[in-house]
C-alpha cells in the first residue's frame, strides 16, 4: 500500500506564500526603482494579503465543514525557535535585498522562490507571523513508534498553550494533512 | 467513564484498506453531513442492540448466526486482538484518497468521542461501498434524469459492531467475523487451543483429535470455542462416556484415557461444545440432534 498522497498541494503553496507577507509588507515600504510605486506598492499588498486571506479562508472552510480530528500527544516539543529562525535567519537576507537593478532583483526573487519551494517540501507551512499574533505557539508532536496502526509523522499542532502533556487528546481543526489548529 | 452516546463531541471517517502485506487504517477527511449520517447509523445500532431490554449473549466462534443478532465479547478476548490494536490506536494517517480505489477497501468506520474524551469505533464491512459505483445512478437536478458519473459511496444504516468501554457489541456476526479476520486467527491458534484443551480435560487423549481439528475448519472454531469455557476442569470422565454412549460416538478408551474413534471426531467435539445432544421421548428409540446454533435455556427448579 503506497503512502496516502498528501491533500492541500495548491494550498499548501499559498500558505507558504502567506508567511512571507512581512517580506512583502517590507519591500512595499522600502519601494524599488525597477517599478512606479502605483504598480509595486499594490504588488506587494496584494502578495502579503491574498495569500493571508486563502489561509484564514481554510481556516473558517475547516470550522464550517467541523473537519476536525482528535490528536493524541506522545512527545511534543515547542518550537517557537523556529519561527525566530524564519524571521531573521530566513527572511532577513531578504529584507536587506538590493531590488534597485534587474539581476539582482531576479537573484532574489529566484532565491525566494527557492525558500517557497523548500517550505512547500518541507510542510513548513505552520510558520505564520499571523499565528503567532494571534496566540498560537507551534508544537510539534511525535506520534508513538510503537502503535501498529497509527501514523509515524510528525505533525504540527497550533495551540493557545504553554504546553502540551504526554497522553493529553487534542481537539483539532485540520489545516493540512501535517498541521491542524486547536479548537 | 461509560461512553455518553447523549453528549457526541467529534465523528472521524475512516476505512480499512487492503495492503500488500497488512490492512491499512486510515481517516478520510469528512463534512458535517457525512458526521451526521454517521451519527444516525450508531443511533440505529445502538437502538437494535438494545432493544426492548434483550440481554446480549456472548459471542461463540463455533456458534452458526443469524444475520443479525445481539452479541458481546470483552475487549481482552482473544478474538479480537486486531480490534482491540486499532481501537488503541491514536494519530491515524490522514488520507483525502482513501476512496480513490474502492476495490481495496475492507470495512470503514467512524470514530466518536464523548465530551469525557471517551471513545467509541463502529465498523461496517464495505460491501456497499463496493457495489453501488457499479450502477448507474441517476438525479433529478433540473427536472430531468441524468446519469451521475462521479463515483458515489453509499453509507449504510447502521454498524456491523461497535467497540466502547472495554467491548464489542456485535449486531451482524458475519461482518464481525469478516473484518475481524476472525478465521485466520483461530487457524493459527488451531493447534495451541488443542494443546490448552488437552491440559484442562485430564480424561481425554487428544492426540489422535489434534490432526483432525488442523484438517477442518469448522473443528477450529468448535476447539476455539471449547478454549475459552471455564469449566473445563470440571467434566466428568463417567458422564462424558454415558453421553458419548446416548449420542452415538464410537470412543475409546487407552490407559484411562478417553478418544473418539474414526468418524466420531466431530460429533465428540460437539459434544464437548455443548451442541450435540439425544432425546428420548420414545421407548428405544434415540434421537440424536446437532445444534449449531443454541442458547442456554432456564431449568426449573
Amino acid at each position: 500500500m503506497k503512502p496516502p498522497k498528501e491533500a492541500f498541494q495548491f494550498t499548501r503553496l499559498i500558505m507558504v506564500l502567506s508567511s512571507m507577507a512581512p517580506l512583502f509588507l517590507l519591500w512595499a515600504v522600502r519601494g524599488s526603482s525597477l517599478l512606479p510605486n502605483q504598480y509595486f506598492i499594490p504588488g506587494c499588498l496584494f502578495m502579503a494579503i491574498a495569500p493571508t486571506g486563502l489561509l484564514l479562508l481554510r481556516v473558517r472552510a475547516a470550522k464550517t465543514a467541523n473537519d476536525c480530528q482528535t490528536k493524541t500527544v506522545f512527545r511534543a516539543d515547542d518550537h517557537k525557535d523556529h519561527i525566530l529562525v524564519y524571521l531573521f535567519a530566513t527572511l532577513l537576507p531578504f529584507y536587506t535585498a538590493d531590488l534597485q537593478n534587474y539581476r539582482e532583483s531576479a537573484a532574489t526573487l529566484l532565491a525566494l522562490a527557492f525558500i517557497l519551494f523548500l517550505f512547500w517540501h518541507l510542510n513548513m507551512h505552520y510558520m505564520n507571523l499571523l499565528f503567532a499574533l494571534q496566540g498560537y505557539r507551534v508544537f510539534t508532536v511525535t506520534p508513538d513508534a510503537k502503535d501498529a496502526h497509527g501514523s509515524k509523522t510528525p505533525f504540527v499542532i497550533l495551540a493557545k498553550r504553554t504546553a502540551l502533556t504526554e497522553g493529553e487528546a487534542i481537539e483539532t481543526y485540520r489545516l493540512s494533512d501535517t498541521v491542524f489548529i486547536q479548537k | 467513564m461509560p461512553f455518553n452516546f447523549d453528549s457526541i463531541k467529534s465523528v472521524e471517517f475512516g476505512v480499512c484498506l487492503e495492503g500488500d502485506e497488512n490492512e491499512t487504517y486510515r481517516i478520510v477527511p469528512s463534512d458535517k453531513g457525512v458526521q451526521t449520517a454517521l451519527k444516525e447509523m450508531l443511533e440505529a445500532t445502538r437502538a437494535q442492540l438494545f432493544r426492548d431490554d434483550e440481554k446480549l449473549v456472548e459471542f461463540s466462534p463455533a456458534e452458526k448466526y443469524g444475520s443479525t443478532e445481539r452479541l458481546y465479547l470483552s475487549l481482552d478476548s482473544e478474538f479480537v486482538t486486531k480490534h482491540r490494536e486499532i481501537f488503541a490506536t491514536e494519530n491515524l494517517v490522514t488520507d483525502t484518497h482513501g476512496l480513490a480505489e474502492p476495490k481495496h477497501l475492507i470495512s470503514y468506520f467512524a470514530i466518536f468521542r464523548d465530551s469525557n474524551g471517551d471513545k467509541l469505533m463502529g465498523f461496517r464491512r464495505a460491501a456497499q461501498f463496493k457495489g453501488v459505483i457499479k450502477k448507474n445512478l441517476v438525479t433529478f437536478l433540473d427536472d430531468t434524469l441524468k446519469i451521475v458519473e462521479d463515483d458515489l459511496f453509499k453509507l449504510d444504516t447502521d454498524f456491523d459492531y461497535i467497540i466502547y468501554d472495554d467491548q464489542v457489541l456485535i449486531w451482524r456476526p458475519s461482518g464481525f467475523i469478516f473484518t475481524a479476520g476472525m478465521d485466520e486467527h483461530i487457524a493459527a491458534c488451531a493447534a495451541a487451543n488443542v494443546d490448552l484443551v488437552s491440559k484442562e480435560v485430564a480424561c481425554v487423549d487428544f492426540f489422535g483429535l489434534k490432526d483432525f481439528v488442523l484438517k477442518h475448519k469448522l473443528s477450529m472454531r468448535l476447539i476455539a470455542a471449547i478454549k475459552s469455557r471455564d469449566d473445563l476442569a470440571d467434566i466428568s470422565k463417567r458422564r462424558l462416556k454415558a453421553e458419548c454412549k446416548e449420542a452415538g460416538l464410537k470412543i475409546s478408551e487407552i490407559k484411562g484415557m478417553l478418544s473418539p474413534q474414526e468418524g466420531s471426531e466431530y460429533g465428540f467435539l460437539m459434544l464437548l461444545d455443548r451442541r450435540r445432544y439425544t432425546v428420548t421421548l420414545i421407548e428405544k428409540k434415540p434421537e440424536t440432534y446437532e445444534a449449531p446454533s443454541r442458547h442456554a435455556a432456564a431449568r426449573a427448579e
